[in-house]
């Protein structure tokens, strides 16, 4: 307990720092809120509903946008990392498509799927799916020769070494892709949200800024931090669920 | 005595294709090995024996020759070999007791009968204890004897075993020695071993196969008459360890 | 000729994509308006990269905000990482200040900056540099953490001043984990610039693209996007060969 205090002195300090700063005036509330005001925002915001209801839809849009590039990685992974013919043909064009910074996709996206549901999924889908699919792809050419052959010998088909093998063997590697993908995915969704929503933490943070409501600002700040960690989490708990052993 | 499990290695080649031309593995490879019996595979680095092995395993195509079990040509891979790697040869997301499980299924073997076969093999390996650990948890030479349970429990009739003791301690090198010839002794099974250390070789084989360096041929066939468990300090068996030396240092000659 | 034909394949892929592109929306079965054909694509290209010369203009302007974005963060993330390997007072201090701000998406910072600076330079350069610190810092200092103990050792045996061992077993010894911090946030800061463009700018190559898409001048935006892969490939090949040189010991892969 202690220890836990002393490692996060320096937050301490600061916060002190912050809070002393805002209440005696020497920073100005354009500048920095008061650190309570913030922490005021936030339960306010948490208990009327508002703040609950951003956290919320943003937290949705990222997870669907997450689980639909991870069913499409995958497949997309062990289509081109299963086929020797369909490889040589899709990996250029996978890896060229990946040449685009793609946050510049989404003025596009944006053109052809309007504000909408859809667009906030495909455009974390567009960012989120590559990680995923290279890791599977990655995963499935690194798959120790020796097990396949140990399983031949046992009498296993190639249909049944995919399951019993292949499949056990990538999954680390996917975990580790989807790690990749949640922050970059958490990034996106906030800017599609800036650009054009009418709900999320990421519109509640520009319009905030817009307002200058710097308490309510940093109340969506936090809570974004909040599903960062959050996020990057669960991925880690799916880990260690999926893959007992890898220590 | 094994009536089953007579292999025969017929001028087998094996080429590589490279960027230019091709990389000569194995030439004209010729040797018998009876039912039940020990032979290992010996030679410098580089020199094919692994992919001797694997040759005999199924799991790689020949270039030329033939290699047949009990007077049947062999094509792929098949459970009357099973084969046994210097590492990882377990399935690391099992549990070692799955992993024999797993080694079980496709004969059909489940239910009550596999859990009796996967307490005898796993007793008999000395890792009745260990069975709900994943592979990870155990040490190197508790890895080795438990891909050999998992070998041994669906009942090849020919045992592959490339350089099994290669990443172990020297110490624990030693046991795994004594503990192969018990196993053998009692298996009855013909055992195809490779490796590259003279001292197993003496201490395991009835018959060595001396290989060359690349492309690997056959040098010399050395039998060992001695009898198990061997003794070191027979003068005889320094001999036959002074013989295959001087076979083999020819071959690893500093460049 | 080995090395062509294993580039077949992906020029097929290729040439195929562009055809079913230009045969779709010249048959008018998918609108122009929607996708304008690759013919138009290129023409525009020709128009405003070459005839014309405006656009130079906002790919100048964001190079230079990628480029400052990218340096400030390499200072910076160098300059705490080794602050923190080498001092146990300096680690106790930033490294759970920093992995606290870590999980934030910083592009959120982004209204909070134009607050502080407007919507000039500064606050778009420090977006960037909020995002890409943190990776450099983490790399700089696990890199230094990293460092064989018996090169200290010997180091300190052989009777090196501090100066001495970080110039010559500490910097040599972290820089690759340095470097591959600064490959992976290459392409990361020219990420991050496109959307500070698209959020809080009036001029730059991405608020280019961003511009035309609203205007359904798809055309252009299509430009813009092949600007931005341009300018992307190049900043990334560029810090991978400053990079290859810097440690040139080091095994290519």
């Amino acid at each position: 307990m202690l220890d836990g205090v002393l490692y996060f002195y320096p937050l301490i300090i600061l916060a002190s720092l912050w809070e002393i700063g805002t209440a005696f005036e020497l920073i100005g509330e354009d500048v920095l809120p008061r650190l309570d005001f913030v922490f005021a925002s936030l339960w306010r915001g948490l208990g009327d509903g508002e703040l609950l209801w951003h956290t919320a839809v943003s937290l949705f849009r990222v997870v669907g946008g997450l689980v639909i590039a991870c069913l499409l990685g995958v497949a997309f992974g062990l289509w081109t990392g299963l086929s020797k013919r369909w490889d040589a043909y899709l990996m250029p064009l996978l890896v060229g498509s990946q040449a685009f910074p793609r946050s510049a996709l989404l003025p596009l996206f944006i053109v052809w799927l309007g504000l909408g549901e859809t667009q906030k999924l495909v455009v974390i889908v567009s960012v989120a799916f590559f990680p995923i699919m290279i890791n599977t792809y990655e995963g499935l050419k690194r798959v120790n020769e020796s097990h396949v052959w140990a399983a031949l010998s046992m009498g296993y088909s190639n249909r049944e070494i995919l399951r019993l093998v292949k499949i056990p063997a990538i999954l680390p590697y996917i975990i580790s892709g989807l790690r990749i993908a949640v922050p970059m995915s958490v990034t996106m969704m906030v800017v599609a949200e800036m650009v054009g929503a009418y709900s999320g933490l990421g519109q509640l943070v520009i319009i905030a800024g817009q307002t200058y409501e710097l308490a309510k600002m940093f109340a969506g700040i936090v809570l974004l931090g909040l599903m960062g960690l959050l996020l990057d989490r669960a991925v880690e708990a799916l880990g260690r669920w999926t893959t007992p052993w890898n220590r | 005595m094994a009536t089953q499990g007579r292999l025969a290695v017929e001028s087998v080649s094996k080429s590589y294709p490279v960027r230019e031309g091709a990389v000569v593995a194995l030439s004209d490879v010729t040797f018998d090995v009876a039912a039940g019996q020990f032979v290992v595979l010996i030679g410098p680095s580089g020199c094919g024996k692994s992919t001797l092995l694997h040759c005999i395993g199924g799991f790689v195509e020949l270039t030329d020759g033939n290699i047949r079990l009990d007077d049947s040509a062999i094509r792929g891979p098949g459970s009357d070999r099973g084969i046994v790697f210097q590492r990882e040869a377990l399935f690391p997301w099992m549990t070692v007791e799955d992993n024999l499980r797993a080694a079980l299924r496709p004969k059909g073997i489940t239910g009550a009968e596999a859990e009796e076969l996967i307490d005898t093999y796993l007793k008999a390996v000395g890792l009745g204890e260990s069975r709900r650990l994943y592979p990870r948890e155990l040490s190197g030479g508790m890895q080795q004897r438990a891909a050999i349970a998992r070998t041994l429990i669906y009942q090849p009739s020919v045992l592959l075993l490339d350089e099994p003791l290669g990443a172990l301690d020297a110490q624990t090198r030693e046991l795994m020695k004594e503990w192969l010839v018990g196993i053998w002794l009692r298996e009855q099974k013909t055992v195809v071993y490779v490796t590259h250390d003279l001292d197993e070789a003496v201490f395991l084989a009835q018959k060595v196969v001396v290989l060359s360096a690349r492309p690997g041929r056959v040098k010399r066939i050395v039998d060992v008459n001695l009898r198990y468990p061997r003794d070191r300090r027979d003068p005889r068996y320094e001999e036959k360890r002074e013989q295959l030396w001087k076979l083999i240092r020819d071959e690893v000659r500093f460049d | 000729m080995e090395r062509l034909r294993s580039l077949g394949p992906g020029l097929i892929s290729f040439a195929v994509v562009a055809l079913v592109w230009e045969g779709i929306t010249q048959s008018g079965f998918v609108p122009r308006y929607f996708l304008p054909p690759l013919s138009t694509v290129l023409a525009e290209a020709w128009l405003l990269l070459v005839q014309d010369s405006s656009l130079y203009g906002d790919i100048g302007i964001s190079i230079v905000r990628i480029g400052a974005g990218f340096a400030l963060s390499l200072a910076f993330g160098v300059v705490c990482g080794t602050a923190a390997g080498l001092s146990r007072r300096a680690e106790s201090f930033l490294v759970p200040s920093i992995s606290t701000i870590a999980p934030v998406p910083k592009v959120a910072f982004l209204p909070l900056f134009v607050v502080w600076f407007g919507i000039g330079e500064l606050a778009k350069i420090l977006v960037v540099f909020a995002n890409n610190f943190y990776q450099l810092f983490v790399n700089t200092f696990s890199g230094i953490k990293e460092i064989d103990q018996r090169y200290l050792w010997a180091a300190a045996s052989m009777g090196f001043s501090r100066y001495e061992l970080i110039r010559y077993v500490v910097l040599p010894g972290s820089l690759p984990y340095i470097i591959s911090g600064a490959r992976i946030t290459a392409p990361v800061a020219v990420v991050i610039i496109v959307l500070a463009e698209m959020v809080a700018a009036r001029n730059g190559i991405g608020f280019f693209t961003y511009q035309m898409a609203r205007d359904y001048r798809l055309a252009e935006m299509f430009v813009g996007l092949g600007v931005l892969a341009v300018i992307s490939i190049a900043f990334d090949a560029i810090v991978s060969a400053v990079g290859r040189r810097l440690t040139h010991w080091e095994p290519t892969s």
